[in-house]
């Protein structure tokens, strides 16, 4: 065993014990310390690409190439700031409206592209295919995707052959959630084997 | 104008923004194609908003602790520690933002980066799965049978997924792998297309003006 005698190793660590010693422990200063460290440093992180961007993809392009066209948007990010002032509150909108229009244009777009039209080709499978287990899985396929698409359909009373279909829909996405959180669970642990890694082997010397 | 306004700009803008994804051929009386309009005045437009937008929730977060901070309300000093490490990561990180150059900056600013904050991240994150832990054993008490296919299914996925369920069945994997690529991806599909007809008819509804709730205007 031999611990590393690097100083931001030992802040690392000390960080990862602050983290893990709510759930360890409970919740005490160390750990509120180390919470509002995290929540000031990605804030702070986050102003300082936003700034960055606000310079380098706003007002130098506006001064250095003359792009006026880059006003607008200088304005319009201005008048987000007015919602401090109650008189002029409203002019906050029209910022506002402009990115909610922007999300909403490609939204409409990549929804129907994307999801529904390409999701809905990839369900398509050609049968009889070459051997059985995969007829056999393009059948739960098809079949899964049409039961849980019943499942959610709420303009058809749920009765007979509908119920039914319902039910194998409920079924598939008792497995679906099932297998997510597996997943979920799986992700979590790995992310907890790497900070094990690093306590034992960075620091420690243990690995 | 307070209301026809902000409507107006979300219908034209959004009409711009999906119309960029499906023509191609100039706009007739203007000489410029749709996309274009897009790359060259929509979307750095959008950069500059939305970077603007974000340091609005900032200013936000240093109006409310600083509240804090000089009203001396109960751990009023967790507020100092936040707004001293937001000053401290916001101004370096600007620093080397705007100046790009300055490799040595960047080089300490990465240290910083790496040693502080990212292992604070991956500790909350780490946290996770003690509540996970948790979490799995209500959610894992089988009461009825849908639940119980809930529990094998993640169950025979976190066998799947973990070397010791290879050595306990080499099937594991195997059954692991058919989980997530034919009944998971089947159920993520119809749910996509569910969540996509969805969002889709919402956001119809905000492009056209009947939804007005990110205006702060209220309903239709």
């Amino acid at each position: 065993m031999q611990i590393s005698t690097n100083i931001w190793q030992w802040i690392s660590v000390i960080c990862i014990f602050g983290m893990w010693s709510l759930p360890l422990y409970k919740d005490n200063p160390f750990y509120r310390v180390c919470q509002n460290v995290f929540v000031g440093s990605c804030a702070g992180h986050a102003i300082g690409i936003a700034i960055g961007n606000i310079v380098n993809y706003g007002f130098e392009p506006l001064f250095t190439q003359s792009k006026i066209d880059l006003l607008i948007p200088v304005i319009l990010g201005l008048m987000l700031y007015t919602r401090f002032f109650p008189g002029v509150a409203w002019l906050s909108r029209w910022p506002v409206a402009f990115l909610v229009g922007v999300g909403v244009g490609q939204t409409i777009y990549a929804s129907l592209r994307s999801q529904v039209i390409n999701q809905s080709i990839a369900a398509m499978t050609k049968f009889p295919q070459p051997t059985v287990g995969a007829t056999i899985n393009g059948l739960v396929s098809l079949i899964g995707l049409l039961s849980i698409l019943t499942y959610f359909l709420f303009t058809v009373p749920q009765s007979g052959v509908v119920r039914g279909m319902s039910e194998l829909g409920r079924w598939m996405m008792m497995v679906t959630f099932g297998v997510g959180f597996g997943n979920v669970v799986s992700g979590r642990l790995s992310v907890l084997l790497g900070e094990l890694l690093k306590i034992f082997g960075d620091w420690l010397g243990m690995i | 104008m307070r209301k026809e306004v902000p409507l107006l700009i979300t219908f034209v803008v959004a009409l711009i923004v999906m119309l960029s994804q499906v023509t191609t051929g100039n706009i007739p009386g203007l000489g410029v194609a749709m996309p274009d309009l897009f790359e060259r005045y929509i979307s750095p437009w959008m950069t500059v908003v939305s970077a603007f937008s974000l340091c609005l929730a900032s200013v936000n977060l240093i109006v409310v602790h600083s509240r804090n901070i000089s009203r001396k309300q109960s751990e009023w000093i967790y507020s100092l520690i936040l707004l001293g490490t937001l000053v401290i990561y916001g101004a370096w990180c600007t620093y080397i933002q705007i100046n790009p150059d300055n490799t040595a900056a960047a080089s300490n600013y990465s240290l910083i980066y790496n040693y502080i904050l990212s292992p604070l991240m991956t500790g909350q994150w780490a946290c996770l799965a003690f509540y996970v832990a948790s979490a799995s054993y209500r959610a894992f008490r089988a009461r009825n049978l849908e639940a119980t296919v809930l529990l094998a299914s993640a169950i025979l996925v976190m066998l799947g997924a973990t070397p010791v369920g290879g050595v306990i069945w080499s099937k594991f994997p195997v059954i692991q792998r058919w989980l997530i690529d034919i009944p998971n991806m089947t159920g993520q599909r119809a749910l996509l297309i569910g969540a996509a007809v969805g969002s889709f008819v919402a956001c119809l509804r905000t492009m056209l003006g009947i939804e007005r709730g990110h205006l702060g205007i209220g309903g239709s």
